[in-house]
């Protein structure tokens, strides 16, 4: 008797998958360590550590953190509205959560600049009152929350749709203000996808180039970010240059999400269901 | 405390769930809210707590209006259906919760809350399970812990909502057992609901059926169960054959003025319908043995007459013979068992 299959059509759709990944993620990965790897250790080393890389990385790392936690906040909110309240236009609004998803990042990027420009439609007023955010850090920490925003939202709406609000009325019952009601129990049972939302929009801004080198100036050792800097290298050639600063780029998002994954099944392994 | 329900009424969209209820309970009684599903029960739960505003009405505590206090200053003890354990808390930190939560001036010490939660554990009897999470517990457990958690802001009110209603039928019967001493122990003013009229019956001072959003009646469960205004009432506490007046003819008793009678199956008495007249002071009515069921200490036969079908519950001894489906039977039933209902 021939044995039964669970899933019909598991070897195509594993075969699929299988072949999917190696040719889309491990194939350019491993190239990339690859043409790493074509430097020595030392060699490695000076590119990585150069001033100027170390300099993309602190302004990346700085502004990537920066725009997260700024999205963490208002991510959240905007969750929160979407899912609690009815309001006119609140489809208008839920759709347009994807645009940063949507658009072509050069497309945001142009337009953020135009906007941020001096003399642009925020821009100015800003100017006026001495802010500047055109071609300044500023400028990337703003792109970086275009591009990640939806991020948060998409993976913190779903969950909160799901929370019961019996949870909110027994903590209301119990004597509990707004503010411990959030603290105390919306936050906890929220904290496994805002983790993941927090984790997916960070390494987002870490990695997003488009929207960001129209906006950001590009002066190396101020306002020049690390995939630029990789970017750089590819076009004056220097392809183990580039794989080098690649790869610690590669690295950094990789320690992320699993270190978030970890933080996850950690906090996840009290809220099993009953 | 005194809690006054005074004319409540509460609207969804077009559903009316509660219309003009009210309902007066004085300190240290237990009334079970009794009534079927989507009868408004967890409404009036609710509105008594401020989780929801009444369209009209007031409920007043001690005689003070406390319609428009929010929920978390009403100091009520709230069990909810599904119990409502904050999954990411240990049972000891949800039942610390109200405690923790306190304003500033009135929270106890970190060593006054860990001696007031084991005493309540204690008092639920839950002791050595402060540590576990409430997924790694049985359901009367999470049961228990949700009355903890409820009883630790010393309630002025006890709201329970179907507390025993994922249970079985042994672990109900011995946790409502166990609540009655407890709420009597404590004086706790406690509405109960449930839609399982033996239990209601089993724990309560005071029964309340509720049905479409409508308070039928209030009584004791010996009250309601002898003199239900209703047809409904007799029927969903305990079984009832209910007879409309004007199919009897000349046999209805005068004394008894409703426009339907009803009476218990086992008031009824059963005889060969040949026999003969019926006793003096009893009503008769006569049809054929449809069905027969055994169910141990009684016998329980339907007999299909003109008016519709009876209910007869004979005592079952042992030796006797059953009498057959299709016999034909007289039921007699003394006028005093008759109840008159409105309708
Ligand atoms: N928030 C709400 N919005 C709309 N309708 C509601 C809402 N809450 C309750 N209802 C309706 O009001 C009616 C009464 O509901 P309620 O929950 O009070 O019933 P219940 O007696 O507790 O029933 P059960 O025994 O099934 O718990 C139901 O028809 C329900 O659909
Ligand atoms: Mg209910």
């Amino acid at each position: 008797m021939p044995q039964r299959r669970i899933l019909p059509g598991l070897p195509l759709s594993l075969g699929v998958t299988l072949v999917y990944v190696t040719l889309i993620i491990a194939l350019p990965v491993a190239a990339v360590l690859l043409k790493a790897m074509s430097l020595s250790l030392g060699e490695f080393w000076n590119i990585v550590t150069s001033p100027r890389a170390l300099s993309t990385y602190r302004i990346t790392v700085l502004c990537a953190l920066a725009a997260t936690l700024f999205n963490a906040v208002f991510g959240f909110a905007f969750a929160w509205v979407l899912v609690r309240y009815d309001f006119p236009g609140k489809r208008l609004l839920d759709t347009l959560v994807d645009v940063p998803f949507a658009l072509p990042t050069a497309v945001a990027g142009v337009t953020l600049t135009a906007l941020f420009a001096k003399n642009g439609w925020f821009g100015a007023p800003l100017a006026s009152i001495g802010i500047e955010v055109a071609y300044t850090p500023l400028g990337i920490i703003i792109a970086m929350i275009f591009t990640s925003l939806p991020f948060i939202v998409r993976t913190v709406q779903p969950v909160l749709e799901e929370l019961d609000p019996e949870f909110e009325d027994a903590a209301s019952c119990l004597g509990a203000g707004d503010l411990d009601t959030m603290r105390r129990v919306i936050l906890p049972l929220l904290m496994p996808a805002l983790l993941a939302g927090i984790s997916f929009a960070f390494v987002r801004c870490l990695g997003e180039f488009g929207a960001i080198i129209f906006i950001a100036g590009n002066q190396p050792l101020s306002t020049e970010i690390t995939s630029l800097l990789a970017f750089i290298r590819v076009e004056e050639f220097d392809y183990p240059g580039a794989a080098a600063i690649a790869t610690v780029m590669l690295f950094a998002s990789l320690a992320i999400l699993i270190l978030t994954s970890l933080a996850q099944s950690w906090y996840g392994r009290h809220l099993t269901r009953s | 405390m005194t809690l006054h329900i005074d004319s409540v009424s509460k609207r969804f969209g077009q559903y009316q769930a509660l219309d003009s209820v009210s309902l007066d309970i004085p300190k240290g009684e237990l009334v079970a809210l009794l009534g079927p599903s989507g009868s408004g029960k967890t409404t009036l739960l609710r509105i008594i707590a401020g989780l929801e505003t009444p369209d009209q009405g007031r409920v007043l505590f001690d005689g003070e209006d406390a319609t428009d206090v929010a929920p978390r200053y009403r100091q009520i003890g709230f069990v909810f259906q599904h119990y409502a354990l904050f999954p990411h808390l240990s049972v000891f930190e949800n039942v610390a919760f109200g405690l923790r939560v306190m304003a500033r001036e009135t929270r106890p010490s970190e060593e006054q809350v860990r001696q007031r939660v084991s005493e309540i554990l204690k008092l639920v009897r839950l002791t050595n399970l402060g540590e576990r999470f409430p997924a790694q517990l049985s359901g009367g457990q999470r049961q228990r812990v949700a009355l903890a958690r409820a009883l630790v802001i010393r309630p002025r009110v006890l709201l329970l909502d179907e507390p025993f209603g994922a249970l079985d039928v042994t672990v109900r019967t011995e946790l409502r057992r166990w609540l009655r001493e407890l709420q009597q122990e404590l004086g706790l003013t406690t509405i109960f609901v449930t839609h399982d009229q033996e239990e209601a019956s089993a724990i309560c001072d005071r029964i309340a059926i509720l049905n479409e959003g409508k308070l039928l009646q209030t009584g004791s469960p010996v009250d309601l169960f002898t003199a239900p205004a209703t047809s409904f009432v007799a029927g969903f506490l305990g079984s009832a054959n209910i007879l409309a007046r004007d199919s009897l003819g000349a046999g209805a008793p005068a004394g008894l003025a409703g426009a339907k009678l009803a009476f218990r199956p086992a008031d009824g008495k059963l005889s060969p319908s040949a026999a003969a007249p019926a006793p003096g002071g009893h009503l008769r009515l006569s049809g054929t043995v449809q069905h027969r069921e055994f169910l141990g200490s009684i016998v329980r036969y339907a007999i299909a007459r003109p008016g519709g079908e009876v209910q007869i519950d004979a005592p079952f001894k042992a030796g006797e013979a059953f009498i057959a489906p299709g016999t034909e039977v007289a039921v007699d039933i003394p006028h005093d068992a008759l109840i008159s209902l409105n309708s």
